[in-house]
């Protein structure tokens, strides 16, 4: 063992406050998760969350080359007011291809929980909306995605789809 | 909206506790850092005659490593006129390769100064906080 060794963290063998103990266990019923591996494997994941879902403020800056934030515009800080606001290809090929939105749209998530929690479709679209563009969908968007909900209803990935869908609007993006 | 807005909406997304710091990372830094300072510590409790033959000892590898660093340089420069991938790859390898070995040649050199010390306190600190060598 040397003092290199030593400094390292191992997040998945940390112990959680019982206050997101209790969360993650609540999750896991609600998951209908029952044998403990896959409990397990639930725990771990919320655990290491944090090393890749960290708030902007909490993470390297600049990121490195390649990560979401750079590039979406995060100045690469070798220049003053290097940042940018400019839209751009790669920037629609992370969203259509990159696998952090798939991450999003995964079973895990918090925002897939909240889907999960609502038992009608009317409800699930409320999530929706309310998740991505912190407001109540009007009537007529309502009727809107009812009506694709409808068209798709055999996809067994519709939920996936829409809400990569309603990521990649300017709703999303510009909401203020 | 800038960058760091949109990714800190999609960690809101996922995360069950958005406002959680990332706190493996810091807590990596706060063992680094205290491992360095219990270092440092040492180091200033070793005998200035034990340092200064570390020194010399690192100086001299330093500067061995300078003229093979240069050595390394021009082969690059000859292998990446020539349009040699491969070899300028070897190179730069070796190049990398270099500059890891005189970090530990500076880490064993001091290493070692701390260990031929009479100052039991440093000897007992030494082997609670570098185990059973230096830094890598």
């Amino acid at each position: 063992m040397n003092m290199m060794e030593t400094a390292r963290v191992d997040a998945k063998a940390a112990s959680l406050n019982e206050k997101l103990m209790t969360r993650i266990k609540a999750d896991e019923i609600l998951l209908g998760i029952k044998d403990p591996r896959s409990a397990k494997s639930f725990e771990n994941y919320r655990k290491t969350l944090h090393q890749t879902w960290s708030r902007a403020a909490a993470l390297p800056s600049p990121a490195p080359r390649g990560h979401f934030l750079r590039e979406f515009g995060q100045s690469d800080r070798d220049v003053i007011e290097n940042a940018s606001d400019e839209a751009s290809v790669p920037q629609a090929l992370t969203i259509m291809n990159g696998s952090l939105l798939s991450q999003i749209t995964s079973g895990w998530p918090t925002f897939s929980l909240n889907l999960r929690k609502a038992a009608t479709n009317e409800e699930k679209i409320d999530v929706l909306f309310l998740s991505l563009y912190s407001r109540p969908p009007t009537a007529k968007e309502k009727t809107h995605v009812l009506q694709t909900i409808e068209s798709y209803a055999s996809n067994k990935n519709l939920w996936e789809d829409i809400t990569l869908a309603a990521l990649s609007t300017r709703r999303f993006i510009f909401v203020e | 909206m800038t960058a760091e807005q949109v990714w800190d909406s999609m960690v809101a997304l996922v995360s069950a506790d958005p406002k959680q710091l990332k706190w493996s990372a810091r807590e990596r830094e706060r063992r680094e850092l205290n491992n360095r300072h219990n270092l440092a510590k040492m180091l200033d409790k070793t005998e200035p005659a034990l340092l200064f033959e570390a020194s010399q000892l690192v100086a001299a590898a330093l500067k061995d490593q300078n003229k093979e660093f240069d050595q390394l340089r021009k082969e690059l420069d000859a292998a990446r006129a020539k349009d040699d991938k491969e070899k300028a790859k070897e190179i730069q390898r070796r190049l990398n390769a270099s500059q890891r070995i005189l970090r530990q040649t500076v880490s064993r050199c001091f290493y070692e100064a701390a260990k031929k010390s009479n100052n039991k306190e440093i000897q007992a600190q030494l082997a609670a906080s570098a185990g059973d060598g230096p830094m890598g």
